[in-house]
């Protein structure tokens, strides 16, 4: 019997969690079990979605999990809200969008800087996200639905990547 | 046969190669884990030319106290050729700066050796201090930026 192995973001999960799970032909609902163990207050009260990374939609968590691609684990997300409303400020201008909470910081900004600050991708490339009022810069590969607290929103500020002198 | 003992700080770090944050970045192509002889872990980074530059990262007392690294040289075993180290004009010569500490080090705040006199880095890049929670997924996040940024120019001598 082949197990899949799981890159696990969501709501109220500390960081990405590696969860395996018995079986390739494992449904949704075997997923969001192993996601409320790993939840820090244990709160499970709603309907808990899963998300693809950078992927809107959520999956029926009655069908079979997608296969993971070229022996990479899969990337997923599980959340309680459908989707995110994400605002990003940069000189004083800010930009706003819903995402699915599975999808990635990278992915965001990028669509801040290049598609809505018109930044060339190597300009946009010394450019990070940092959670507003905060000195906080999510890893890439962070999705939106770990940063979002008990809300269904996140803040962010781009701000310039600076020479370390001194 | 006796088993070894593994002291809680290398076990640390085992764990901390085995989280979901480092397999991420390895599953995206960000780095990948090349060696483990503790207190070193040999870790190779790629570069947006897709060149692979080796950190030799030292950690003992981890993840207390932060990490220090080099670039390093698999085959020969030693450090990197000053000749075959990233080039760029702006962040990436400052942090990759063989005149550093003969460069022994990167000239970064996650850096234990570079941090050391440099208090003023706590307040300016409070973002780019070593955090023992992310541990070496955090340095090795800096240098994949770096190594991927505009200023990133290849290697010096390519």
């Amino acid at each position: 019997m082949k197990n899949i192995e799981i890159l696990l973001q969501g709501e109220d999960i500390p960081d990405i969690q590696v969860v395996v799970i018995e079986h390739e032909n494992a449904k949704g609902h075997q997923l969001l079990a192993k996601a409320a163990e790993h939840r820090k207050t244990k709160n499970n009260e709603g309907e808990f979605l899963i998300f693809m990374e950078d992927v809107d939609e959520p999956l029926d968590p009655g069908k079979t999990l997608p296969k993971s691609e070229k022996g990479s684990p899969c990337r997923m997300h599980v959340h309680r809200c459908r989707a995110i409303a994400v605002s990003v400020t940069f000189n004083g201008t800010t930009a706003e969008h819903r995402f699915g909470p599975g999808t990635t910081v990278e992915k965001v900004k990028r669509w801040a800087a290049i598609e809505r600050f018109g930044m060339s991708p190597a300009d946009a490339a010394e450019h990070v996200l940092q959670l507003a009022g905060t000195t906080v810069r999510p890893e890439p590969d962070t999705h939106l639905g770990s940063l979002t607290g008990n809300s269904c929103s996140v803040r962010f500020d781009l701000v310039p990547l600076k020479r370390v002198e001194g | 046969m006796e088993e070894r003992l593994v002291p809680p700080d290398e076990r640390a770090l085992r764990l901390h190669l085995e989280s979901g944050r480092f397999l991420s970045a390895g599953a995206a192509g960000r780095w990948r884990l090349v060696a483990l002889d503790y207190p070193y872990v040999f870790i190779g980074v790629v570069a947006r030319d897709e060149v692979e530059y080796v950190l030799r990262c030292e950690c003992r007392d981890y993840p207390r106290t932060p990490a220090t690294a080099q670039l390093w040289d698999m085959e020969a075993n030693k450090p990197l050729p000053t000749a075959r180290w990233p080039a760029g004009q702006g962040r990436v010569a400052l942090a990759f700066n063989p005149g550093w500490k003969n460069g022994t080090c990167l000239y970064l705040p996650c850096d234990r050796l570079s941090i050391e006199g440099h208090d003023q880095w706590k307040t300016d890049h409070p973002s780019l201090l070593w955090d023992p929670d992310k541990g070496l997924c955090k340095y090795l996040g800096i240098v994949h930026e770096l190594l991927n940024s505009k200023d990133y120019g290849g290697r010096r001598a390519a």
